[in-house]
């Protein structure tokens, strides 16, 4: 117990960490994946191309071989990125091709019919895409995305393997002093489950927001 | 398809292939781990052939449960040179650690049945605990803590730690210097040396040995803490890193065994008392991790019985 409480500091710095990591990465993997998303469904042939390579290029690569790559096979070229900063761009580019796929459904899921009728009764473009696509793509857009941030802050434990001491790491400090295993990885366990279950609330709230608002 | 389209095919698909076999040519034999580093020839197993195999063992849960199954089950690394890491070429665990489990399970079962069962530092005790394995032989620090959910026996090797910095560092003159710094090390034996000597030092944690050499040679970290053997082998042998006079540390590296079976820890004890004394220990030193690190040259253990 007197262990527990020293390593409490460090535990709660690398719960901290796996935020400062996943937090960013996800905002990332927002921004990325909706551009790539655009590109997909943009009938622009070269632009098409690019999305699909960027999903099936990245998607299908383990995320640590992504990291790995990023933080030993870039110095070799020359670029030597923080620790940190490789593991945000890598679990970026990683759940970015998830956001792409989950925000390309949802556009894909509005139902023709209602933008035609949305053009039919005089909206403009630009009117159809903000006030009926949007609002309806992003409802259905929600849950998958919020399985893509949970993702995301749980696959952040690989950090470990290339020297972050995030919440995973900072357990397995903790248990080389106590030789805890059960305490200790039950601590982190609770850790990420905190995390997500705020994440699946936010989810739940926005979701009843969207609904509102129609 | 038609031509323009083949034509994009065929261009890109010859510009992949260039760009893959400039890849190939570029690849540094040494950043591929293992091979280039002193430790590619170890081989114990001329050492386990001659091993003892012990006389007249007791009976007791566990050495029952062993015999039975006509095999050790044994927890380690893989990934450690000199003491245990799979040999790229005959695929077989090779080093000091990986000797020792063959010639603990000669000496309980007569032949060196070992059924390997990975590990790293965070699942030993529970592989222990919950009987996964019937032994650990993997760089284990024996201490306080774990002394209360696992049996040791042992210390079978205490090996003091190194440090290895980038070619010209001179700010690094003592243990003490590392302060502050942010330093590399494997999960396990070399961190708590490391944060034993120096609380204030900045831990970088590489689960290979390869990575954090990799990380020191591309100036990622200021230094590396590991202990000599694996130290000499890579940095030792390296342009661009020197290994320093630095050493500290004591890490009494001993065979992790579940709790409650003391008879099997007397026998476990035994078995390391025999090979130190005939000699086995010795060879088995001189022909792996030894093979590399002529300076360390540890002394064969001797256990009190009862310890």
């Amino acid at each position: 117990m007197d262990d527990l409480l020293k390593a409490l500091p460090g535990l709660l710095e690398g719960l901290g960490v796996t935020l400062y990591l996943s937090i960013p990465a996800f905002l990332l993997a927002m921004v990325l994946g909706s551009m790539m998303a655009i590109f997909r469904v943009s009938r622009v042939r070269s632009l098409e191309v690019l999305g699909t390579l960027y999903v099936e290029g990245v998607r299908n690569s383990p995320l640590l071989l992504i990291l790995l790559l990023l933080v030993f096979g870039l110095p070799d070229v020359g670029i030597l990125l923080p620790l940190e900063l490789a593991v945000i761009i890598g679990l970026g580019l990683y759940s970015g091709t998830f956001v792409c796929e989950a925000v390309r459904s949802g556009i894909n899921g509005v139902d023709v019919g209602m933008v035609e009728a949305a053009r039919a009764s005089g909206l403009t473009t630009r009117h159809v895409i903000s006030e009926v696509l949007l609002p309806v793509a992003l409802r259905t857009m929600i849950p998958p995305l919020a399985t893509v941030f949970i993702t995301t802050v749980l696959s952040s434990a690989l950090a470990a393997a290339v020297g972050v001491t995030e919440l995973t790491g900072a357990t397995r400090v903790y248990n080389l002093v106590a030789a805890q295993p059960f305490v200790a990885f039950g601590i982190a366990a609770a850790g990420y489950l905190l995390i997500n279950l705020l994440i699946g609330w936010a989810s739940a709230k926005s979701e009843r927001l969207l609904r509102f608002n129609q | 398809m038609n031509y323009s389209r083949r034509k994009f095919f065929v261009t890109s698909s010859t510009a992949a292939a260039a760009f893959v076999l400039a890849g190939c040519r570029g690849i540094n034999p040494e950043r591929l781990g293992g091979q280039a580093d002193g430790f590619a020839n170890v081989d114990q197993s001329g050492v386990v052939a001659q091993g003892p195999i012990g006389k007249n063992l007791p009976s007791s849960p566990i050495l029952d449960e062993v015999r039975g199954r006509g095999f050790l089950r044994c927890s380690g690394t893989d990934t450690l040179p000199g003491f245990s890491q799979t040999n790229p070429v005959t695929g077989k665990l090779a080093g000091f650690d990986a000797g020792m489990a063959e010639l603990f399970a000669k000496y309980l079962l007569g032949k060196p049945a070992v059924n390997f069962v990975k590990s790293g530092a965070d699942t030993r005790e529970a592989f222990l605990q919950n009987r996964t394995v019937d032994a650990t032989i993997s760089t284990y620090t024996i201490t306080e803590n774990r002394e209360r959910i696992v049996n040791f026996a042992g210390p079978y090797l205490t090996v003091t730690s190194g440090v290895a910095v980038q070619l010209g560092e001179t700010g690094i003159a003592s243990s003490a210097d590392l302060a502050g710094r942010e330093v590399a090390v494997q999960p396990g034996a070399a961190e708590e040396a490391l944060l034993r000597e120096v609380p204030n030092a900045v831990p970088v944690r590489f689960e290979e040995s390869s990575q954090c050499f990799a990380a020191l040679q591309q100036q990622r970290v200021e230094a590396w803490v590991a202990n000599t053997a694996i130290i000499t082998s890579r940095a030792g042998t390296d342009s661009r890193t020197t290994v320093t006079d630095i050493r500290f540390g004591e890490s009494p590296f001993g065979i992790g065994l579940p709790k409650g079976d003391d008879t099997y820890k007397t026998v476990a004890t035994e078995f390391i008392n025999t090979i130190a004394e005939d000699g086995t220990w010795q060879k088995l030193w001189d022909e792996t991790a030894g093979l590399v690190d002529r300076t360390t040259n540890p002394e064969p253990p001797a256990i009190p019985m009862g310890r």
